[in-house]
């Protein structure tokens, strides 16, 4: 009862801010345009990148072609939109699969905590020694380009943050009392994780992920534009821009436009991510309140 | 203050340590994950001699310890490999490029940090105003740009349509050439100060500017919006309540003791910005034409010399690893309660 | 001997707003204290006694608002000229909170922290005489070694020492009240008593009247001249230490006197008053305790006691004592 009224006033926080709602709008957008685009281009042979018409290169933005063509004389705007569906599974891949290594590894480190604990925490920190991105670089290197090796190589330089985020929530909870209780009812190791650390170590983890979501959207196309990432033709969002750039001086357009589906998609998220952390902070969200005029 | 000595001590042997392993993910990846790394090693074009000269240099005949052992001591005696692009060693090419990015980082670095800050507890200061609501606009929008996208349009807008700067390269050979310019530390814009080199310097200033306001952009975003939160969150503690409680000014309050709690937090996070930072130089040194370790780097990648790209990866990661141990120095002397 | 009075609180009632509405933490409280005199607030969590305390500090959080009331410090209205009108130290009331480790800046030596105090208030500049001056009270402290003190940084010292340091800081500028917010809740009973003699100790050689805020009614009782029961925001009773102890007269103090664990009867049951505190959003009509009280009478329900002098110098607010009956 309490619970619901708070996610309720959390919703009502995001939606009467006039840029939480425009946020949420572009990520639904996001989400919705990356699951039908494959179905919707006006010109799927054009999206996929299977063919080319010499006659159509560079042409400026028209009513045909909105966002104009590219070196190919493809269509760039169907171009754009199918690349929506790649971030799309580029982001729920990442992280899941970041997610999928991370909540293990953090789950086992602070509920057995001792060697293997240790153990798993250093191997974690030898990851977080790299800069961000690094070690996707040398794995996408190593694994050669593709959409599939590109996820892999991404998620190992990503999933040591979860393990972390996992680990230190997993201790907390580890030294509650409820715990203490479910031992002493005699459960196993492996059904007090499954049932009790693991649903209340993840909430707060789960919440990063989803919003972690822009950045590795944001990740993936500097790959691609670096030449470590997906394989032309396929329609990424940074390997468009990477195509766009040796005709930028006379066609702005073809690196232009996926470059700005990349930062409104990711504006949209980060946009999310930031009403949603000031909205849980209590402090911040009674300030708010007062000054949305809420009926004191 | 002075740091006890123990304690640097202590520090540098962890980041012994933690170089030991980046070596140790790193020989992980390049040598046992593809099936067959002296192709890779090799390059694209290889011969069949090639790829079994690569073979011996990578000891691959070997057991799996010793050949780690073996690529420890490579590594240590500076044996990298030949960058099959440049046909020069690794080792070579690499540092050769170090202060280039040192230069455009340093400066990125500056900008971002220097306006950062300020913008940021201002915003904390007048929080949901609208000074606040137009900060948090363009940080979130600034830290959601793609970092080339920015650089390539940033180039074509100021570069080629405006012509108001340069947008490649450090310098222009003909004014070396012409006025004699020799780098000595490498840092040019400090070189072409020292030797008294006004065209030097005023093309460097130049040329640094478009490159390093682009780079400055996310960790100015990091920055302004970190010294925010924490300062919000400091106001909100109890000691600055002590202090308005027990009737201080509100300048003392803020600028002597308010400002301090903020700016430690941000500094300790330096670390993880000059990760993004150097990482973002890979893409806007190679837009910029900027012949940095970020541009070889890039290069390197975009033409498949695996040799030159593990040395970058492993030059770029130490570095990183230094310059978080530094960071953790400075930590240390300005909080009294890291001091161990 | 008519003692002046140095603080007078009338009608003060305080609002916070939150996010589900508005919490009535205060409701019209009045009372006074003496110069000298050491008057304790006595109530659970949630009685507003530490609300009482901020506003005659001047530090209400933010979201407080001072609905109504007066507060009377020295002949002067506090709330309507506040902050202005504080030209001199002894104008000025100082306060200290429950925890001393939170109460100091961390990255600051406790000199640096008592020497701006004290070049604020006293306006002194010569650096030699604050520091001085700063000496001189962490030595009235009773700190060993102030010198030493004086050049630490908080997390060197204990939380004892630090709270004899927050004390010294908030009497370095010769305040004529002092606000302590429970100040030794947080200490261990060792270290609470003696920051309770120290207490005492300084308020005769200063010369200082105290609020101080507790919990506690065992420590009201050792340190109070008088004590004061605060309830959901209400004054329940007030009168001198002795007479309150001895005579209770609101059901709610007898039962706080209870629940104080009794060291000379072996093997007693620990006791404590049954239910919770109401809630303050919407406090009932009647007596706010009528719910937990073992005294409950129809009346209770509907009408609120007001507080009224049954005794001399004993003022109680329950139905059980009304003066046409006396």
């Amino acid at each position: 009862m309490k619970r619901f009224k708070h996610q309720k006033i959390i919703l009502s926080l995001i939606i009467k801010k006039p840029l939480s709602l425009i946020s949420l709008l572009i990520v639904l957008a996001f989400i919705v345009l990356g699951v039908t685009a494959p179905f919707i281009v006006p010109y799927p042979e054009d999206a996929w990148g299977l063919t080319y018409n010499v006659e159509k290169r560079f042409l400026p933005p028209s009513v045909e072609h909105p966002l104009g063509t590219d070196a190919l004389g493809r269509d760039l705007f169907s171009r754009v939109l199918l690349g929506s569906s790649f971030s799309l599974i580029i982001a729920v891949g990442v992280i899941g699969l970041a997610l999928l290594i991370g909540i293990p590894v953090g789950v086992v480190a602070g509920y057995y905590g001792g060697r293997v604990g240790t153990l798993l925490m250093r191997i974690t920190d030898m990851f977080l020694a790299f800069p961000p991105l690094l070690l996707a670089i040398v794995l996408a290197a190593t694994l050669g380009r593709g959409l599939l090796n590109l996820i892999i190589a991404l998620a190992i330089s990503w999933w040591p943050w979860y393990a972390r985020l996992v680990y230190v929530q997993t201790n907390t909870v580890k030294n509650m009392p409820y715990i203490d209780a479910a031992k002493i009812a005699g459960l196993s190791n492996i059904k007090i994780m499954g049932k009790h650390v693991i649903p209340n170590a993840l909430t707060p983890t789960m919440v990063q992920a989803a919003l972690d979501m822009g950045s590795a959207i944001l990740e993936a196309a500097g790959l691609s534009f670096i030449g470590v990432g997906v394989k032309p033709p396929t329609p990424e969002w940074g390997l468009l821009v990477s195509e766009g750039w040796q005709s930028i001086n006379y066609a702005w357009w073809i690196a232009f436009f996926p470059g700005l589906a990349i930062l409104t998609t990711v504006v949209g998220f980060n946009l999310l991510a930031d009403a949603l952390r000031e909205s849980a902070d209590p402090r911040l969200r009674r300030t708010i309140l007062m000054r949305l005029g809420v009926k004191q | 203050m002075p740091v006890s000595k123990e304690y640097i001590v202590k520090r540098i042997i962890l980041l012994i340590f933690v170089i030991l392993g980046v070596l140790f993910i790193t020989f992980v990846i390049t040598r046992l994950i593809p099936a067959r790394p002296e192709l890779l090693w090799a390059g694209p074009h290889a011969t069949i001699e090639q790829i079994e000269r690569a073979r011996k240099q990578l000891h691959l005949d070997k057991p799996i310890y010793i050949q780690f052992i073996l690529y420890l001591q490579d590594f240590l005696t500076g044996n990298w490999g030949i960058s099959w692009r440049t046909k020069s060693p690794v080792i070579v090419d690499v540092l050769s490029t170090l202060t280039a990015t040192l230069e455009l980082v340093i400066i990125a670095f500056f900008f971002a940090f220097i306006i950062g800050i300020p913008v940021g507890v201002l915003a904390a200061l007048k929080k949901y105003s609208w000074i606040d609501d137009l900060t948090r606009i363009i940080t979130v929008v600034g830290a959601s740009i793609p970092v080339f996208w920015l650089a390539l349009i940033v180039q074509l807008v100021f570069g080629s349509w405006l012509g108001i700067l340069p947008s490649a390269k450090r310098v222009d050979e003909w004014i070396v050439i012409v006025t004699g310019f020799k780098p000595v530390t490498g840092f040019y814009l400090l070189d072409s100060v020292i030797q008294g080199n006004l065209p030097v310097f005023i093309d460097t200033v130049k040329r640094i500017i478009l490159p390093a306001l682009v780079l400055a952009a996310y960790p100015f975003c990091l920055s302004t919006r970190m010294t925010r939160a924490v300062m919000i969150e400091v106001l909100s503690e109890q000691h600055v309540k002590s202090l308005i409680a027990w009737g201080l000014s509100k300048k003392t309050i803020l600028f002597k003791y308010s400002l301090k709690n903020t700016i430690v937090p941000v500094i300790a996070s330096l670390g993880l910005s000059f990760g993004y930072t150097i990482i973002g130089a890979f893409m806007v040194e190679l837009v910029f034409v900027w012949p940095g370790i970020g541009f070889y780097a890039a290069m390197s990648l975009l033409s498949f010399d695996y040799p030159a790209v593990i040395g970058c990866v492993i030059t770029v990661a130490i570095f990183y690893s230094i310059i978080n141990t530094l960071v953790d120095m400075i930590h240390s002397i300005i909080d009294p309660r890291v001091r161990l | 001997m008519t003692r002046q009075k140095i603080l007078q609180v009338e009608n003060l009632s305080i609002d916070y707003v939150v996010l589900d509405g508005i919490i009535k933490a205060v409701r019209n409280v009045s009372f006074t204290i003496d110069e000298g005199e050491v008057v304790c607030l006595v109530g659970e969590s949630g009685s507003g006694k530490t609300t009482v305390g901020l506003a005659i500090a001047g530090a209400l959080p933010e979201n407080a608002v001072i609905r109504e009331g007066k507060i009377i410090f020295r002949g002067r209205d506090f709330l309507s000229n506040r902050l202005k009108d504080k030209s001199t130290s002894e104008d000025r009331i100082m306060i200290i909170f429950q925890d001393p480790v939170a109460t100091l800046n961390p990255l600051f030596r406790v000199g640096e922290i008592i020497s701006d105090v004290i070049k604020h208030h006293l306006k002194i500049t010569n650096p030699g005489e604050i520091r001085e001056k700063a000496l001189e009270f962490l030595k009235a402290v009773e700190l060993p070694d102030p010198e030493r003190v004086f050049n630490s940084y908080p997390h060197e010292l204990s939380g004892g020492m630090l709270q004899r340091v927050v004390i010294a800081i908030a009497l370095s500028i010769n305040p004529r009240l002092l606000i302590a917010d429970e100040p030794t809740t947080m200490l261990d009973v060792t270290l609470q008593a003696q920051i309770l003699d120290l207490l005492i100790n300084l308020k005769k050689k200063l010369g200082v009247s105290i609020l101080f805020i507790t919990h506690n009614l065992g420590v009201a009782a050792e340190i109070g001249d008088r004590i004061i029961v605060m309830y959901g925001g209400e004054i329940f009773e007030e009168a001198r230490s002795e007479e309150l102890l001895y005579n209770p007269l609101h059901p709610y103090t007898r039962g706080l006197l209870e629940c104080i664990p009794k060291t000379h009867i072996k093997y007693s049951k620990l006791k404590s008053i049954p239910g919770m505190i109401f809630d303050l959003m919407n406090p009932p009509k009647g007596c706010t305790f009528v719910d937990r009280c073992t005294e409950a009478m129809e009346i209770c329900r509907n009408v609120k006691p007001q507080l009224v002098e049954f005794l001399k110098d004993h003022r109680v607010a329950c139905h059980l004592y009304r003066l046409e009956e006396r």
